[in-house]
């Protein structure tokens, strides 16, 4: 076994056993990324931290169920993705009154998502499923197979959905 | 440099503001989940558990005597559902809603949403704030600014009022936000835009729109006169006579029938103005609250007396109990009933339906806000069910 993997499942057992140190290591080892997934999936910073501390807690109260022979990041990761997907679905799906096109935009000067990179922002014009799936790939750096079986998707659907993704995203840095 | 390596680089520079929300996130990480404390309680807990349970049956024993929450938790037992062999304790934790939907939560520092699976967030800093139609925004006041925040707070637009600003409303349609501002009714669009002043002379009391309307507006003026106006046009639809208000105003789910609750009685007027029926309270109480069922007509009021509070449906008491209680909310399914009992620290869930339940739940304070050291308990604002 790794020492990495020796230091988690200390880790986990002091989180378990009460011990708030163990759980702010555990937290400040894997927030960081978790919260990065979730904001570069849905592009907006209020959401993506709401979604990474919910994934966050509810990954912790089931830490009894947790198998305690895997890794905690992927598990972290499943839950944090999924629920980006499901909020960046719901989004688009939402219809409020039937306001006149174009009325709000405007008028409406919330914050925008913290990005400056060209690129980075570039990944906000990709569907939900493609954003998703690069984010796990090159910001979370598991491979297809492992995407695929995090998302429980078809191995090809995950390669599929990069392909497409990076093409779009070529068009940005080749421009 | 290929278009792998470049999303790798990309993807891992910092971005703006990510250690504040970590340190955020640390907080709420940190207050949701037990301490040490906690575990050392637990863990220690066997070796004096019977002594422990010797007094706090004691403990008990008292409490239920002489303190509003143990008044509030000793009179389920014999509350008017006749739910005795239904009694459970209150829940510690606030779970799946009742009656499903979210509710809306307000203290003095903030604004705060409870989902459907008992979760929370907190909107921003509104101490006043209310929902659109379908739960999309939520229209919240801070100092002298109406500000539309989405659930997850991010805010749309604010408007400030050098007269300050209370008690927003959504229409039902969406298009619309009316409020008060110093002495006048306003409406401003649901984007932000076109703020006017609808009437120069308007009380303290929350309007209220009603249902089904082309944006029918009712509030009080300063006469205390009850009048409906049209927010389209600016149109007087009807003007009760004066010396009704104060009051809390309720329109009936279906638009047919508005509840003008006093602390004396509770007037039930049709939609053209006509009174149709009357409740009081029991002798020598006073009406608190009330609210119309959103799927009908069913009105809910709640009464202070002398040796409690009750919840009443229509001419039906459905609960009673030793302690106040404050605020009452239909769920969106006009099933259940939420009542708040501060001094209990306490949401009461009733079933308004047979067969008939109560679902209590404590420690809401704390639950609502677990960061501050002492925090309010929280206002009802609004429950809808939230379609987005």
């Amino acid at each position: 076994m790794r020492r990495a993997d020796r230091d988690e499942r200390r880790l986990l057992a002091g989180v378990r056993a009460g011990s708030e140190a163990d759980l702010e290591r555990l937290f400040r080892a894997h927030w960081p990324r978790a919260h990065r997934a979730a904001l570069l999936v849905v592009h907006d910073a209020t959401a993506a931290e709401d979604i990474a501390q919910e994934a966050f807690v509810s990954a912790l109260r089931s830490l009894d169920q947790f198998d305690r022979g895997r890794p905690f990041g992927p598990w972290l990761h499943r839950i944090v993705v999924n629920r980006a997907i499901d909020w960046s679905r719901t989004r688009a799906l939402r219809q409020e009154a039937p306001l006149p096109t174009g009325a709000l935009e405007g008028a409406w000067d919330g914050p925008g998502p913290p990005f400056s990179d060209e690129l980075v922002g570039a990944l906000g014009a990709l569907d939900t499923d493609r954003r998703a799936v690069i984010v796990m790939r090159y910001l979370l750096d598991y491979t297809p197979g492992e995407i695929a079986e995090l998302l429980e998707l078809p191995r090809g659907t995950v390669n599929s959905r990069l392909r497409r993704a990076l093409d779009g995203l070529s068009e940005v840095i080749d421009r | 440099m290929s278009v792998e390596h470049e999303l790798r680089d990309a993807l891992n520079r910092p971005l703006d503001g990510e250690q504040e929300a970590e340190e955020r996130a640390w907080r709420v990480v940190r207050a949701a989940t037990p301490t040490p404390g906690h575990e050392r309680a637990r863990r220690n807990a066997p070796a004096r558990r019977g002594a422990l349970m010797l007094a706090a049956t004691a403990a008990l024993a008292v409490a239920l005597a002489v303190t509003p929450a143990g008044a509030e938790m000793s009179s389920w037992i014999k509350d008017g559902l006749g739910v005795e062999s239904e009694h459970r304790p209150a829940s510690p934790v606030i779970g799946q809603l009742p009656g499903g939907g979210e509710l809306l939560t307000t203290t003095p520092d903030g604004a705060w949403i409870v989902r459907t699976d008992g979760s929370r967030r907190r909107v921003g800093p509104y101490p006043t704030a209310s929902w659109s139609p379908n739960g999309l925004y939520v229209a919240g006041v801070r100092d002298r600014q109406l500000v539309a925040a989405t659930p997850t707070g991010d805010v749309r637009w604010a408007l400030s009022s050098a007269s300050g600003v209370a008690n927003p409303r959504w229409s039902p349609s969406g298009l619309r936000i009316a409020y008060l501002s110093g002495r006048s009714l306003r409406v401003v669009a649901g984007d932000g835009s076109g703020d006017a002043e609808l009437a120069a002379s308007a009380g303290a009391t929350a309007p209220a729109w009603r249902p089904g309307s082309e944006d029918e507006l009712t509030y009080e003026d300063r006469r205390g006169r009850i009048v409906t106006i049209s927010a389209v046009t600016g149109t007087k639809l009807y003007a009760s006579p004066p010396g009704i208000g104060p009051a809390t105003l309720t329109w009936s789910g279906d638009g047919e029938r508005l509840a003008v609750i006093s602390r004396n009685r509770a007037l039930v007027l049709s939609a053209a103005g006509w009174p149709v029926a009357e409740r009081a309270p029991k002798p020598r109480g006073t009406l608190l609250t009330g609210a119309y069922d959103p799927t009908g007509r069913r009105l809910a009021l709640v009464e202070r007396h002398v040796g409690g509070s009750s919840v009443r449906i229509g001419v039906r008491e459905v609960f009673a109990t030793a302690a106040s209680l404050r605020d009452i909310a239909w769920s969106p399914d006009g099933r259940w009933l939420l009542v708040s009992s501060p001094a209990a620290d306490q949401w009461l869930f009733l079933r308004a339906r047979r067969p008939h339940r109560v679902v209590a739940i404590s420690g809401i304070a704390r639950q609502i806000d677990p960061v501050r050291e002492r925090p309010s308990f929280p206002r009802i604002a609004g429950w809808c069910r939230c379609d987005r």
